[in-house]
């Protein structure tokens, strides 16, 4: 059971695919372990059908259901679109980890619909203190393995936490095992602090 | 944080169709059976007949051109047919089986080829308390934008 949920505005924005790739793919590696919110997102699909249903009823051109028959005979096999759902996260084609200071480790995760969306990994070793950070814009941050806590509160594997704009973070690890996160961003991190400031560009983080 | 349980409530819709559009949901539920069973092109007829005005009227309504939402919607139809075997009228109604292959079709156009499985498909239904609130936050979402 998680304590922490992407807000349910944001789960609405996933179920209508209006949230961004990076925070989507976050929000789909909540879902696979979060049964509540997994119910949510199927209510606001629900809702979407009930809005089907209600939309004005505009009358297709004549031909439309022989230009749909005419598009069928000559698909090929399309891929069909769907919003990600993590499972497993290793399944992933993702880079090599790389070291960033003591016991923190990070990769960018390369989504191919969002080649550059902001969406990383980062594993921190047992007590370990990941860099300061800030970020303009939302943060979205799913805790896949282990625990951490910030000034604001201690975060389990399974817990979604979103931070707000401008938020600078100094997470430190306390759990038994490394804690492995998912983190997507709307714009791009900075570290903070001179380790970080001096550490981002050797890093192109 | 706390919240409220809400379960999903998969029938009145459906059963407001059998007035409106002259095809009951269970009359529609057949005719998807026929598609995925053995490709009936009558069949999928009647299911074009149901939505397509409706999702040329949910794209416009949705600020789309008239021939943009006619794209949409043929684009939408294709798929109907295509994925008409994982659609299981036990888990969600038809017109949130059919809104969520429209909604999917406004996610990037490049494709993904990550490990997917289907997030309505996936979803446990039950029936239950009614949409209302849900469906207000929903159309905030789709008028929100990115
Ligand atoms: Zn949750």
């Amino acid at each position: 059971m998680s304590a922490y949920h992407p807000y349910d505005d944001t789960l609405a924005r996933h179920a209508a695919g209006r949230l961004a790739a990076g925070p989507s793919f976050v929000v789909a590696a909540h879902l696979a372990t979060c049964r509540e919110c997994r119910a949510r997102v199927t209510l606001f699909e629900a809702a979407g059908g009930a809005l089907l249903e209600e939309a004005c009823v505009l009358a297709p051109p004549a031909e439309m259901f022989a230009a749909t028959l005419r598009r069928i005979e000559q698909a090929v096999e399309r891929a069909p679109r769907r919003l990600p759902t993590v499972s497993p996260l290793e399944a992933l084609q993702s880079p090599p980890w790389r070291r960033l200071g003591a016991g923190v480790q990070w990769r960018r995760l390369s989504l191919p619909q969002a080649p550059q969306a902001y969406l990383y990994m980062l594993k921190v070793a047992r007590h370990g203190c990941a860099p300061r950070y800030a970020h303009r814009g939302p943060a979205y941050i799913q805790v896949l393995q282990g625990a951490f806590h910030d000034e604001h509160g201690r975060y389990l594997a399974g817990d979604c936490i979103e931070a707000d704009d401008g938020a600078a973070h100094r997470p430190v690890v306390d759990s038994d095992v490394a804690c492995v996160c998912l983190a997507a961003f709307e714009s791009h991190p900075r570290l903070t602090g001179w380790l970080g400031r001096w550490l981002q560009p050797l890093l192109g983080l | 944080m706390p919240r409220k349980t809400v379960r999903l409530a998969p029938g009145p819709s459906l059963r407001a169709v059998g007035e409106a559009g002259g095809a009951t949901g269970d009359d529609l539920d057949l005719c998807m059976a026929a598609v995925a069973g053995r490709a009936d092109k009558a069949a999928f007829g009647r299911l074009v007949q149901h939505f397509a005005p409706r999702l040329i009227g949910f794209f416009v309504e949705r600020g789309a051109r008239r021939a943009e939402a006619e794209t949409l919607t043929l684009e939408t139809l294709e798929a109907l047919w295509r994925e008409a075997a994982l659609y299981d009228p036990r888990r969600a109604a038809l017109p949130t089986f059919v809104f969520v292959l429209a909604r999917n079709l406004s996610l990037d156009r490049a494709g993904n080829d990550l490990a997917f499985l289907d997030a309505v498909g996936e979803a446990e239904a039950a029936p239950g308390e009614p949409l209302g609130p849900a469906t207000a936050q929903l159309r905030a979402a789709l008028e929100g934008g990115t």
